[in-house]
């Protein structure tokens, strides 16, 4: 019953509190089970929970005046009585008392809250998971969808609300930050990654928000580059979910550059790389952008390889393929909260390169500036027709493009800036300047995108 | 719990960023100056790729009978 | 009640099974007297959700009674446009849309517990076109199992959300997003074909004012400013106006310009379809849509042919 040094394990615990070494605390067993079984034998023979109060407030920790501190150490403890090596579900509420209890004592600056922050950090690591792995058998359970990583995401969001907000006071240096104030970018990455998963993404919206006027830094960049990577991954995702293209491209962009800051390319550095492109390939070809493949392939070949098809057919405006594409991804692209966005984005651009294949092939040479509805109308029943032998596809492939709608599609098109032509619609055509230069009829369609739905100013911050 | 369901948990489980070792380099060592991801990751826009494909043959055509109109 | 009177006393809420039969009171006695009966049912439709709601119950009966509120109020929607009486649309919709996400939330909890109702997936539907542009409702249909996902109703909603994603809509609290087409030629194309049911085209139908408002912008801003008058009749027809006094008084709502030889586009200089400090203009409909009311009876177009409540319970997917 001997530990370290020849102490027990209560005066280990008590020893290293006083030393202000708060590790001790942790309830992980894989890293602190030696000492928490130790303590376990030790602690029997206390045969209710208010001795064990007692015991607490006679170790007198910061003179007896932090209350939440004393309670943190007595749920320690009691978690080190009852706790069952075998069954996380059943020791379930002891961890979250203590890691409750834990977050409480981070609430109040007045008191040596440093000392916590680092175990608060490595707790939350841990109860995430933990919340995850009993989320997913909440139907065994019986509990509600998510009801555990509720719980967690209400702990850590009251410490994320109680770091002070950024008054007047000079800004300072990361490092000269307090350690809270260190960790406000971790706060919003967790409880951004837990809302993104619990599909609340109005919750993600408060907490980006509240990030820049709480941080006492003056510039984004001065945060650590593992957080800033991820903040911009996250939030390049929540812009995604919005169906707000141009900022999710400049977010996920951004968070793909930060990662190329790298010298070596270590494997969980590929893998975040992997989770980057996942959605900033798709977010470029919405924005107009086309990645080059052979690069992604180096870093995802199946990722690359799947969007091989899709690049094609955009480049040349053939909606079958384009549709056959989605269709074959479906349940993918579904699970990605992608199919609908792809659905909706992409049309506008196969449409503008279709039209401008028309004009280039067809009016330049014969140096006309006027584009018949009929011919794009034509050109669109072959774009749409459906390959021999194929079959049919579900509605939300068929019934929203049509040939009939060509007068709808190019008004939309100039409307954008995306063709540079007036519409005729009692004469049914376009008709657009005299010019060999086809790129001032159709300009590129990034320029245009970020022109008309520019970048949310309240980022801006981000790039500093 | 569906197959649908299953494959999601598991895609969900990998979207979540891990921890990867940090460290600050000399700009021209880092993979950006080393290596050409980034730097040519986008292709400036998809105009003057030509497409050559059975649509485009259909495309073509169509288009050539307008021509001789 | 009013919202903020006390709760009821336990015996003046009805159980279960006397809201069905109240239901199927209003159903079979009551709906035929509409447009007349259109504030009556509205309040009782509205005390039957409430004692469910002081109840806490979410079994068969709450979802027969909600399933078929809804349809009643979609019914309603398009008698009362059709209509000159007076009703307050606003409360219609506001209650329409609480009683689909009371159906939302007891559809979830019956998939977690591993059941499912049969007729979720046309209530999944209306969702999707109750909130019309927003983003939070593509995520949820493409979380659904594929049964659900690839219905008909449900494949059709979708489409409806994409052939009106029209980047150019503007409205207090909307954030405009890339690439949005405005079809609506589509739109009326659909709304007359066979594809579309009655009641989902009276849903869309409260849509038809900002269809139209958005269709006359994509016009005004593609067309050269010094663009020739264009015909009434070419208007009437591609926007689906059911007469000229009907467009004339449309474009005298939002300003739009009009001479002996029709309409002058350009002039039109709204942004968006609702106007400050200016009353709603009157819902249109769509003959085509009335014409879609079945010949039969309207109480089956309510009751549907698959009734939780009597025999066709839950099924295990």
């Amino acid at each position: 019953m001997v530990g370290h040094g020849g102490q027990s394990g209560l005066q280990q615990v008590f020893g290293s509190l006083h030393d202000g070494d708060a590790s001790v605390l942790n309830i992980d067993l894989e890293a602190n089970g030696q000492l928490i079984a130790q303590v376990q034998k030790e602690i029997q023979r206390f045969k209710d929970d208010k001795s064990i109060e007692q015991m607490v407030e006679a170790e007198n920790f910061h003179n007896g005046s932090w209350t939440r501190f004393n309670m943190l150490v007595v749920s320690f403890l009691k978690f080190c009585r009852d706790v069952n090596p075998w069954s996380v579900s059943e020791s379930a509420d002891l961890i979250f008392e203590l890691y409750q209890g834990l977050g409480n004592c981070l609430l109040n600056d007045t008191y040596p809250v440093q000392e916590l922050v680092q175990l608060y950090c490595t707790m939350t690591e841990y109860v995430v998971k933990m919340s995850r792995r009993l989320d997913s058998h909440y139907c065994h359970l019986g509990t509600r969808k998510h009801q555990f990583l509720t719980i967690t995401t209400a702990v850590i969001s009251k410490v994320f609300n109680s770091v002070k907000p950024h008054h007047d006071e000079a800004f300072v240096s990361f490092e000269d930050l307090s350690q809270k104030q260190q960790i406000l970018l971790y706060l919003a990455n967790k409880l951004n990654n837990c809302y993104i998963l619990m599909g609340s993404s109005s919750s993600c919206a408060n907490i980006f928000k509240n990030v820049k006027p709480k941080s006492a830094l003056s510039q984004f960049s001065e945060f650590p580059l593992r957080e800033r990577v991820e903040y911009r991954y996250l939030l390049g995702r929540y812009y995604l979910l919005n169906h707000r293209v141009s900022n999710a491209f400049h977010q996920l962009n951004s968070a793909f550059s930060l990662l190329a800051t790298q010298r070596t390319m270590s494997d969980p550095l590929r893998r975040n790389m992997r989770r980057v492109l996942k959605f900033l390939v798709p977010a470029s070809m919405m924005f107009g952008k086309l990645p080059s493949t052979q690069l992604v392939a180096e870093i995802d070949p199946a990722l690359a390889h799947m969007y091989v098809g899709l690049i094609h057919a955009i480049k040349s405006g053939h909606f079958d393929s384009f549709y056959q594409w989605l269709y074959e991804h479906e349940l993918q692209l579904r699970s990605d909260c992608l199919l609908l966005l792809l659905l909706e984005k992409i049309p506008v651009l196969l449409y503008r390169n279709l039209v401008r294949r028309i004009v280039r092939e067809l009016c330049i040479p014969q140096n006309s500036n006027k584009l018949p509805y009929g011919v794009v109308q034509n050109i669109l029943e072959v774009s749409l027709r459906r390959r021999l032998g194929e079959p049919q596809l579900p509605l939300i492939y068929t019934a929203v493009h049509d040939p009939a709608n060509v007068e709808n599609v190019l008004e939309t098109l100039v409307n954008l800036t995306l063709f540079r032509a007036n519409c005729f619609p009692l004469s049914n055509q376009c008709v657009f300047s005299k010019t060999t230069n086809i790129s001032s009829i159709f300009p590129p369609v990034n320029e245009k995108l970020t022109a008309l739905f520019p970048l949310n100013g309240e980022d801006s911050w981000l790039d500093t | 719990m569906s197959l649908d369901e299953k494959q999601r948990k598991t895609l969900e489980e990998d979207d979540e960023f891990e921890d990867f070792p940090v460290d600050s380099w000399p700009e021209d060592e880092t993979l950006k100056a080393t290596t050409n991801i980034q730097a040519t990751l986008w292709q400036e826009d998809w105009d003057d790729v030509e497409v050559d494909d059975d649509f485009t043959k259909e495309l073509r055509k169509e288009l050539e009978k307008h021509n001789q109109q | 009640p009013a919202a903020a009177a006390a709760p009821p006393l336990p015996s003046d809420v009805r159980p279960p099974h006397v809201l069905v039969k109240t239901l199927d009171y209003l159903v079979d006695n009551i709906l035929n007297q509409l447009p007349d009966c259109e504030a009556f049912l509205w309040d009782r439709m509205r005390s039957i959700r409430q004692d469910f709601t002081f109840q806490n119950y979410s079994g068969p009966e709450a979802v027969d009674c909600n399933e078929r509120i809804v349809r009643i109020h979609l019914l309603v929607l398009h008698v009362m446009a059709v209509s000159n009486q007076e009703y307050s649309r606003q409360q219609e919709l506001e209650q329409l849309h609480k009683a689909l996400i009371t159906l939302s939330e007891i559809y979830d909890e019956l998939r977690n517990n591993g059941k499912a109702a049969p007729n979720e997936a046309e209530f999944r539907a209306y969702s999707l076109l109750s909130r019309v542009r927003d983003p939070e409702y593509d995520k949820m249909i493409q979380e659904m199992p594929i049964e659900i996902f690839s219905n008909k109703l449900v494949q059709l909603a979708v489409c409806f959300r994409r052939i009106i994603s029209n980047s150019l809509f503007s409205e207090r609290g909307h954030i405009k997003t890339e690439s949005g087409l405005n079809l609506y030629l589509r739109f009326f194309e659909l709304l007359k074909s066979e594809e579309v049911p009655f009641l989902m085209c009276s849903f869309l139908e409260v849509y038809l004012n900002e269809i139209r408002f958005y269709g006359f912008k994509s016009l005004a801003h593609s067309v050269n400013r010094k663009h020739k008058p264009i015909p009434f009749a070419y208007v009437i027809e591609i926007f689906q106006f059911n007469n000229l006094d009907e467009l004339q008084n449309f474009c005298e709502y939002y300003s739009v310009e009009t001479n002996t030889e029709g309409i002058i586009i350009t002039s039109l200089a709204h942004h968006s379809h609702i106007l400050p400090e200016t009353k709603p203009m009157k819902q249109s409909y769509l003959v085509c849509v009335d014409k879609k009311i079945p010949n039969g009876s309207i109480i089956d177009l309510v009751n549907g042919s698959s009734r939780i409540s009597d025999g066709n319970g839950l099924f295990e997917p």
